[in-house]
């Protein structure tokens, strides 16, 4: 853990859809550093604007109904979002690739499944036909797959099969940067600690940072080594996996983990989290989370709340923190 | 793949036999009179009758239909006009490469020139280009051919002189104002189904994956959304031969061109049944042809619908079956 | 918060009828077309009561009059007001329009219904059928049938609705196997609904919407077949005014007379234009995940 370089930089970041005349928030200044090597987790419910986090970063957001209104991904010294759509082309794949959510809508169901992979090899490694279809056929390989199926077609996979290929794809350019969007959402839980554990080891073999898109908990502890907690567009309590895993701060954060399933603890029944989430059109004022807090005071509905460090690079964005400190003290 | 086509191939006998069998009933349960219309307003009753029996009119349907069926598809006969006392097989063959010439160009003209105006009002998408189009289209698929061409005639051959403006007899010029009448909606319903197929595939998945890749946003469109729009497409360009060949039918009849659409229209005033069967037939059966040729290239572009008809056995196991195929 | 609160619980309680109109109703080109459509069924309704002249009234004096404040769009050969004819031809266009329509999508809703839920022989038997008639492109059968039968409103109503027939079959079949799949169904059979029940009041409620979409589309491709058919001298003919017809009359004068073509030509256009929009904007507002 020498190396504390760090690779990127998202400050101030927001997306705004735009739907039938509505501006729908679905990022809201979210700000966070990746070092080098490291894998940072970003956690929430769905519709939480997780992966428009990392569509922004990658710049493939559909645009329109898509925007991004202010913000600056810094990465290796460069703002992503003001270079040219060229230098950007030359980054995505390269630098920066992604692992797409779904296995099942993510290739071209009428390429060849090696083609696919070869095609990002032979766009950034500038080498012949030939030598990119050998590439591909050994990150197949690489991700368990036999080198000889390069030839056929994404419906002759299964589910996990096809994830296995969207990562051999992301992989394929050795970049410095892996988004991964849910990898192993959409697959059975055999293959879903399989998949993972294969990301966990081409990242070691490569050195790859990477951000892990995911509403599970159990993926977080296994590969991350910071975690933001994003509700409603922004990030509400930030910390290393450490920080936030024995002391979570944040209500919400702690909701998340009362409506895991405990093997130590033994009760009745696991607490979820009340109500819904928020409507993005149209955010609470104040805190996003106070409606569904049970901390929540007048306080939290008045204004904006900032996030604060509270010791040790633990940020959270709460106004209550110290009656919840009270309040878990008394129930231990 | 050799295998499916053979199966298409058998499955056009049935077809054209019913199609066959249809026609012969449309026509069976006519009000019409054969023999009156053969001999003419001045034929005595002891004629008509005595002509009656010579054509076998007075034999029950089934005995006609089989009749009708074995001079058809054995004999190649199709036959007599009743008004020119002539076979119609022969007056088919003389007239058919004017209809197929008009059909072949119009179909050429809505894929040439519908799929691109679709691809481009798809990619400025919103964008003024794609509403002007896009209104132009819903224009296009809501004039009627014959009306078209009529105005087409007033402007360019009778007030500009540039055209002919009936006719065969001046070469391509001849073809230039049915052409365009008869394939201007067909223009406009590809163009109309290209865009939304584009649009669709473009929002999808995989078209967001080639993106995250580096492509190029032409490498993209070309190489990714365009090859996916294009297959539901192809069941259009069949149907737009269908409406092609109906169209001529009538377009004929505008410019009076010739060929198997004026000899059928012709056929009809005149209650000359034999000609407007065997038209009906020898365009049916041109149609079926098309069609086949449509659901092959279907199987030919898209793997998974290849891969139905290339056996289920050896599908999942041979990675090397597509190599030899499609792979140059 | 509260506003979209409410607004979820609206939608819900408008079902999915009431959304789709909702849609529609904020689509102007749709509501254009829709507008345009009802002004022109109330004038065919109205034409006997209506109309400048008499459609049928001939004026040796006015043969082939030119437009004139008179005769807004002139007169024809046997000197009868063109425009009369047009509001009074309205009625045979639009009513074969509709009824071929109507006729192809009831017997369409039927056998679809049929071959699509119980599948098997009664659906190979159908769909091979069906096959059959649509290798016959679908203008040359309504010509074939028409030939035969004859002209008159009845008979071009049968001919033009065969051969909307099969498309109908087609896309409702293809919708019910989709559903069919689902599992709401499987669990309206387990707890022993009727049949008939499961098929009218789960099946089709779920797989109509490509067919009413279609539906609206078919009816001015109708009208242009039929005017098609009155054009080459089947379908509806004089003295019955009728677009097609009148295109017919006219066109062997169009040279020196173009008025005589252009009006009625102009009003089956105007007509199978504003229904596409109609149905444009029906097939945006029933999937909206197509617009943008």
């Amino acid at each position: 853990m020498a190396n504390k370089e760090v690779l990127l930089s998202v400050k101030n970041l927001s997306v705004e859809y735009t739907s039938e005349g509505e501006v729908i928030h679905a990022v809201n200044h979210v700000s966070f550093d990746l070092e080098k090597g490291k894998t940072i987790g970003l956690v929430g419910e769905t519709g939480a604007g997780k992966t428009s986090i990392a569509r922004a970063i990658l710049r493939i957001l559909p645009e329109p109904p898509a925007r991004v209104p202010n913000g600056e991904i810094e990465f290796e010294g460069k703002d992503l979002l003001k270079i040219r759509e060229e230098d950007m082309q030359k980054i995505r794949g390269k630098e920066i690739s992604m692992i797409f959510q779904d296995p099942m809508t993510a290739l071209n169901p009428i390429m060849r499944v090696g083609e696919q992979i070869a095609e990002v090899v032979h766009l950034h490694e500038h080498c012949s036909k030939h030598e990119a279809t050998e590439k591909a056929k050994k990150m197949l390989e690489m991700v368990g797959i036999p080198g000889e199926r390069y030839y056929e077609y994404p419906h002759q996979f299964s589910g996990g099969m096809k994830q296995r290929v969207v990562i051999a794809m992301a992989l394929a350019c050795n970049p410095t940067l892996l988004l991964a969007d849910e990898p192993t959402t959409a697959l059975d839980v055999t293959i879903q600690a399989q998949v993972l554990d294969m990301i966990n080891d081409l990242k070691q073999k490569l050195n790859t940072s990477m951000i892990m898109i995911t509403h599970d908990l159990g993926i977080v502890a296994e590969v991350c080594d910071t975690v933001a907690v994003i509700y409603a567009g922004e990030i509400m309590e930030y910390g290393t996996k450490e920080q936030i895993f024995h002391n979570p701060q944040y209500p919400y954060t702690i909701g998340l983990f009362g409506s895991l399933p405990d093997l130590n603890s033994d009760v009745e029944r696991l607490s979820p989290i009340d109500g819904l989430p928020p409507n993005p059109a149209d955010l609470p004022r104040g805190c996003a989370f106070h409606p569904r807090c049970p901390y929540a005071t007048e306080e939290c509905k008045k204004e904006h709340i900032e996030l604060t460090d509270i010791g040790g690079g633990h940020l959270c964005r709460c106004c209550r923190l110290a009656e919840i400190a009270k309040e878990k003290g008394e129930q231990k | 793949m050799i295998r499916y086509i053979g199966k298409r191939l058998l499955w056009m006998i049935p077809v054209m036999l019913g199609i066959a069998i249809l026609i012969f009933s449309i026509m069976y349960i006519c009000p019409g009179e054969p023999a009156q219309s053969l001999l003419g307003p001045s034929a005595t009753a002891v004629e008509l009758a005595a002509k009656r029996e010579e054509m076998g009119l007075n034999d029950p349907y089934i005995v006609r239909l089989g009749r009708y069926l074995y001079d058809t598809f054995i004999r190649f006969d199709l036959g007599t006009s009743y008004k020119f006392g002539t076979s119609v097989f022969a007056g088919l063959m003389e007239r058919k490469q004017y209809t197929l010439v008009v059909a072949l160009l119009c179909m050429a003209l809505q894929v040439f020139v519908g799929t691109p105006l679709g691809i481009m009002a798809a990619t400025h998408h919103n964008g003024l280009w794609d509403r002007v189009s896009m209104f132009l289209a819903l224009v296009g698929v809501s004039i009627p051919a014959f009306w078209l061409a009529l105005m087409l005639v007033l402007i360019f051959a009778v007030n500009l002189g540039w055209l002919p403006t009936s006719g065969v007899a001046n070469g391509i010029a001849s073809f230039i104002l049915p052409c365009i009448a008869n394939s201007f909606a067909g223009i406009a319903s590809q163009a109309r189904h290209t865009r939304s197929s584009m649009l669709e595939v473009i929002r999808s998945d995989y078209i967001v994956t080639a993106k995250a890749k580096g492509l190029s946003s032409k490498t993209v469109l070309f190489k990714h959304a365009l090859p996916n729009a294009l297959i539901p497409i192809i069941t259009i360009v069949g149907n737009g031969m269908g409406m092609m060949l109906g169209g001529t039918v009538i377009i004929e009849n505008v410019f009076a061109i010739p060929g198997v659409g004026r000899y059928m229209t012709d056929a009809i005033t005149a209650r000359d049944y034999p000609v407007v069967m065997g038209g009906v037939l020898i365009l049916g059966l041109i149609f079926s042809l098309i069609m086949l040729l449509v659901d092959i290239v279907y199987a030919f572009v898209d793997p998974r619908i290849k891969a139905q008809y290339e056996g289920k056995k050896k599908a999942k196991k041979a990675p090397d079956v597509g190599t030899a195929k499609g792979g140059a | 918060m509260q506003k979209a609160v409410d607004a979820g619980i609206r939608n819900r309680r408008q079902g999915q009828f009431g959304q789709v109109m909702h849609r529609l109703r904020k689509n102007k080109v749709a509501m254009i077309g829709l507008v345009i459509m009802i002004l022109l069924i109330v004038m065919a309704l109205l034409s006997p009561w209506i109309t400048p002249y008499d459609y049928a009234k001939t004026s040796k004096a006015e043969r082939y009059a030119l437009p004139s404040l008179q005769h807004l769009f002139g007169c024809d050969g046997m000197g009868r007001d063109i425009l009369s004819r047009i509001m009074y031809g309205a009625r045979a266009s639009l009513f074969l329009g509709l009824m071929s329509t109507l006729a192809a999508t009831v017997i369409g809703v039927l056998l679809g219904s049929l071959v699509g839920y119980y599948g098997g022989k009664v659906d190979n038997i159908v769909m091979r059928i069906l096959d059959i008639i649509q290798a016959i492109p679908g203008m040359l059968l309504s010509i074939a049938i028409s030939a035969a039968l004859g002209s008159g409103i009845g008979n071009t109503i049968l001919a033009l609705s065969i051969g909307g027939v099969p498309m109908t079959v087609r896309l409702l079949r293809g919708s019910i196997l989709t559903v069919r799949k689902q599992e709401y169904i499987e669990a309206a059979e387990k707890i022993n609904c009727s049949k008939w029940r499961v098929i009218t009041s789960h099946i089709l409620p779920n797989s109509i919407a490509p067919v009413i979409v279609s539906v609206t589309m078919g009816i001015g491709n109708t009208i242009l077949q039929a005017a098609s058919l009155s054009y080459i001298g089947l379908g509806v003919q004089p003295p019955t005014p009728e677009w097609g017809a009148m295109l017919s009359e006219g066109k062997s004068m169009i040279t020196k007379y173009p008025h005589l073509c252009i009006f009625p030509g102009l009003a089956i256009m105007i007509v199978v234009l504003c229904l596409n929009m109609l149905g444009d904007g029906l097939r945006d507002a029933m999937d909206p995940k197509l617009k943008n």
